[in-house]
């Protein structure tokens, strides 16, 4: 299966975000599918979503060269304790 | 939103990208010929959870958190190859879409065991960027 080898998703995005060198927080990341589109440029990534298949597979699927800067979790964000101002970038992927 | 407003230094944006409660095309793509052989209706509480989602960015907005809304509405198409992968895409988004009835789905795998045939889904997508307030 494939989801929007069009790059659809990708461009809109990067057109109303700079991920450059940004620390993102991913809401609700399942397998890493719109983790992918932004890690490159990304300082660095939480990524986190309660699905631990879906977790186990994009912490598999992470390009070795990335692994340093993304972090993929199993939790939920009505309990996960996080840090306060500490990210530039906030993602809610098909999560709300 | 206010634990992902707390979350974000000023400045920061928060970014919201789902698809919209409407309906999905579905198309079957062989190498001669596309044929729509459906539509995806949403569930009713798909609809009702987009509903309260869109409710309380509103108020974040309202409220003051967030400011400089953006939002850009797009199509985006999901290639499915077999019926095995059109199951497994039935049972994630089961709580979205609604089944297709037994003809319909007799169909789609009868025509997805063909070589080269492919189901195309166009869903509406809406991403919104929102900068956190000082």
């Amino acid at each position: 299966m494939e989801q929007d080898p069009e790059g659809r998703e990708t461009e809109v995005i990067h057109r109303l975000v700079d991920f450059q060198g940004k620390d993102v927080l991913e809401v609700g990341c399942s397998d890493g599918r719109m983790t992918w589109r932004f890690l490159d440029e990304a300082a660095s990534v939480l990524a986190f979503d309660p699905d631990e298949a879906a977790i186990a597979l994009a912490s598999q699927e992470t390009p070795v060269a990335l692994k340093d800067k993304v972090e993929f979790r199993v939790a939920d964000m009505m309990k996960i304790q996080l840090e306060p101002a500490a990210y530039d970038v906030g993602v809610f992927s098909w999560s709300i | 939103m206010k634990k992902m407003h707390a979350t974000l230094r000023p400045g920061g944006v928060m970014l919201d990208s789902r698809p919209e409660p409407s309906p999905v095309t579905v198309t079957l793509k062989t190498a001669t010929a596309s044929t729509q052989v459906g539509m995806l209706e949403c569930t009713p509480g798909f609809a009702n959870a987009i509903t309260r989602a869109a409710d309380a960015l509103s108020l974040v907005v309202s409220d003051g958190l967030f400011h400089d809304v953006e939002s850009v509405d797009y199509s985006m198409l999901i290639y499915i190859d077999s019926f095995e992968e059109w199951q497994q895409f039935m049972k994630k988004w089961s709580s979205y879409y609604l089944p297709f009835d037994e003809v319909v789905t007799g169909l789609i795998r009868d025509q997805l065991e063909s070589v080269g045939t492919q189901l195309i889904l166009d869903t509406s997508v809406s991403t919104t960027r929102y900068t956190r307030s000082a």
